[in-house]
């Protein structure tokens, strides 16, 4: 037991004998990203092969590098950020939450039988169990990355319970989805008010003062666009089969105009997201606090949706290239594909290879546009245009706390749901 | 070296204890690193003990195995730097065995790929049909109970009851169940929908769909049919098959599983995976049905003719490597090898043959 870290002493008081009084103004401290895209560039593209070459097992040390490149280039005022995980680790967590999962999927796989044998596709609902605990992995994996952060020679680290901010994180989803979207930012909030008030930096309590009404205030024209929009889909639609627009000639053009306006409004809604993403991450940055520290953040929602169009852009490039590589090798292997209509099973075989590593390999570009262009673009982003207020407060904060185990890291990983 | 090494210098050092940024001089003693702040030392890092650890772009960040874990020297003097790295004989150490590790890793999983393609392809589908003897029939009978509720939501669920037509299912069932061995009850009935298919469960229940029965012809056909189904219960197919998806499912996904996005490739080799197990068991099921045919002194090839005519011809129409069933053309074939023409009586007189095609009519 760390005798420093009490709780109910209030952290910093400032008891340090030479401490001077309070300032009425913290000092500030300008976050800053030092990293070169190039170089970041060049280690998802090693990295992201060498995951093809080995069959996915190579991101544990992907994702690693990738953290620690962002981190290592993150500071504060002078001060670096360090990721102390490694790869190892990763492994590891994740061999033991394969060992864990396999004997829940045979439960599962029963349970869902005799749930069967009581009501047809009454096993359905047992795949909401499993989303549940795709939530305490999300949470057991931020501890994980909290606990491998350092800063000035302290650790992050996290307290509460796993499951209870799974059952928080369960509950407010089916708000959200009952309410169509309404309470998400009350959602976020709620959320993110858990994770903040048990994370740590040394003996320095976080929490998180952002409120969902500012979110709403801030993002809710968004939702409201979103929702608008189907809404008039769906009347449309319900006009149009109430006056039997849809029977007899021209059915096809009144579909048709339905495809065109659906196609239109999804196009008109994408750029919503990386606008609402930005609208989201300022407002969580600028609800943290650790003790009296905050942050302030100018971050920009045009500078993310610049990442996300650059990103969408050079996708386009990559699946251009794709198509071009498939047309090249129909056009190569004719014998082969044409074959593939006859139904000859060995040409069958070397076209299905074919087309297999040409989308393995459209894929990986999409996975290195992604990295590169919206996580380390937002990323870059973020750093830029944040401000550390009262950094003077860090100078009397004392170790504490200790790094979690992976496991959290390796389930989030087999469940699919883990982040950057 | 042209310029003499730096004995010492100044430097960023983070005790572990506290978040304080303090200033401090290095001294480079013979087998230490000595940590002076305002004269006096604070600490003592053994050289042997030094490490490299991540730091920003323009220093050189410096732990020790024997500090606190988090402690930290940052030194931004690159010749200061170099003077430490080169009496740290360790320095990077974790870095080389980093390295060393990430080959036995491409190695290690390029062997466990090709261990988990050779057992999906070879030790699945043994594992299956070594399993399913020693899985009790009560078992297998409750797994048919849940695969009939599914097959029954799917198709409408109703099963068709005239009179005339049961009585007609019923005398061809027992001949058909007479000439096969099987070793558990065989239920047959017939569904009314227009699908033209017939399915045998887990258990031994057996389902005509209405849809197939109206597009025979002759009696043969859905005798032949159904002698093929009664094949699949014999062979215990259904638990079979079972066995294998789950075991396909989970040894693949866990083998792709984690490539983002590549789900589909996963998918499509899993249908593959399957389909060639299942084309093997209606090859099996084809055969026992020819056995059932012969026994009764009936013919064994209307039974593919009549598949044939009802999907029309296959080849060149689909990718077979997809197909859960073998070529109709290629089972045509194969039952005309088996067929062995007509010895006994025809199995229904003509007025049953009109009472089970009319079944779903009554």
């Amino acid at each position: 037991m760390d005798m420093r870290t009490n709780p109910d002493h209030p952290v910093l008081t400032s008891d340090h004998p030479s401490a001077p009084a309070p300032a009425p103004v913290g000092v500030e401290a300008q976050v800053a990203f030092t990293g070169l895209r190039g170089d970041f560039f060049g280690l998802v593209l090693a990295g992201g092969l060498m995951q093809l070459v080995t069959i996915g097992f190579y991101r544990f040390w992907l994702v690693t590098d990738i953290r620690r490149h962002l981190w290592r280039h993150t500071r504060i005022g002078a001060d670096a950020l360090e990721y102390t995980g490694t790869a190892r680790e990763l492994l590891i967590g994740f061999l033991v939450a394969l060992a864990m999962l396999a004997p829940v999927y045979v439960l599962y796989f029963l349970g869902g039988l005799i749930a069967e044998e009581v009501e047809t596709f009454a096993s359905v609902p047992l795949v909401l169990v499993l989303y549940v605990f795709g939530h305490y992995a999300a949470y057991r994996a931020r501890r994980y990355r909290m606990t491998r952060t350092s800063l000035r020679g302290l650790r992050f680290w996290m307290t509460g319970s796993a499951f209870a901010y799974a059952g928080r994180a369960a509950w407010w989803d089916l708000l959200t989805v009952l309410t169509l979207g309404l309470a998400y930012p009350w959602r976020a909030a709620a959320l993110e008010r858990y994770r903040m008030r048990n994370t740590r930096y040394g003996d320095l309590e976080a929490r998180f003062v952002g409120t969902g009404g500012r979110l709403f205030l801030r993002g809710g024209w968004m939702w409201g666009i979103g929702l608008l929009g189907l809404a008039a889909i769906a009347a449309g639609l319900a006009v149009a089969h109430r006056s039997g627009l849809f029977e007899g000639e021209g059915m096809e053009t009144v579909i048709g105009a339905f495809v065109l306006a659906g196609a239109l409004l999804v196009f008109l809604l994408i750029p919503l997201w990386p606008i609402f993403r930005a609208t989201e991450l300022r407002w969580r940055l600028e609800g943290v606090r650790f003790g009296p520290v905050s942050l302030r953040s100018t971050l920009r929602r045009r500078t993310v949706f610049g990442c996300y169009a650059a990103a969408f852009g050079v996708s386009t490039l990559v699946g251009s290239a794709g198509g071009v590589l498939f047309g090249t090798a129909a056009y190569v292997m004719k014998d082969r594909f044409d074959r593939l209509a006859e139904g000859d099973v060995t040409g069958q075989l070397a076209a299905f290879a074919v087309i297999a590593v040409i989308y393995l390999l459209v894929l990986f570009g999409f996975g290195v546009v992604k990295r590169v262009f919206v996580d380390r673009g937002v990323w870059a982003a973020v750093a830029a245009s944040t401000t550390v207020v009262g950094v003077e407060a860090l100078d009397h904060v004392k170790a504490a706390g200790a790094a979690a185990s992976s496991l959290g890291e390796g389930l989030a990983d087999a469940l699919d749901v883990g982040a950057v | 070296m042209s310029e003499p090494r730096p004995t010492g210098g100044p430097a960023v050092y983070w005790d572990g204890e506290t978040a304080r940024r303090r200033g401090v001089d290095l001294q480079l003693d013979a087998a230490t690193l000595v940590i002076l702040e305002d004269g006096a030392a604070v600490a003592r890092w053994p050289f042997a003990d030094l490490r490299r650890r991540d730091g920003g772009p323009d220093a050189t960040r410096i732990g020790s195995v024997s500090a606190p874990d988090l402690a930290r020297i940052e030194v931004a003097d690159p010749a200061l730097a170099a003077a430490i790295v080169g009496k740290a004989l360790h320095f990077d150490a974790a870095a080389a065995g980093v390295r060393r590790f990430r080959t036995k890793v491409v190695v290690g999983s390029l062997a466990v790929a090709v261990s988990l393609v050779l057992t999906t392809l070879f030790l699945v589908p043994l594992v299956a049909e070594r399993l399913v003897p020693f899985i009790p029939a009560t078992w297998e009978e409750r797994l048919g109970g849940v695969a009939d509720k599914q097959v029954k939501a799917l198709f409408g669920g109703e099963v068709c009851e005239a009179p005339a037509g049961k009585a007609a299912l019923d005398r061809l069932a027992q001949q058909l169940v007479g000439a096969a061995a099987v070793d558990q009850p065989v239920r047959i009935a017939v569904l009314r929908t227009d699908t033209k298919n017939a399915v045998a469960l887990p258990g031994g229940r057996i389902y005509l769909l209405d849809g197939l029965l109206q597009a025979a012809r002759s009696p043969d056909e859905i005798a032949g049919v159904l002698a093929h189904e009664i094949g699949h219960v014999t062979g215990r197919d259904g638990l079979k098959s079972l066995i294998q998806a789950g075991g396909t499912s989970w040894l693949l996904g866990l083998l792709f599983g984690d490539v983002t996005g590549s789900s589909a490739v996963v998918f499509a080799a899993r249908l593959m995976v399957d389909g060639s197990h299942s084309r093997e068991a209606e090859r099996a099921a084809d055969r026992e049905s020819a056995r059932i045919m012969t026994a009764l002194g009936r013919p064994a090839a209307p039974m593919a003719a009549f598949l044939l005519r009802v999907t029309g011809e296959n080849a060149g129409k689909g990718v077979s490597l997809l197909l859960s069933h073998p070529l109709s053309e290629e089972r045509l074939q194969s039952l005309k090898a088996l067929d062995r023409g007509t010895s006994g009586p025809p199995l229904l007189d003509d007025d049953q043959w009109k009472a089970l095609r009319g079944i779903c009519r009554g």
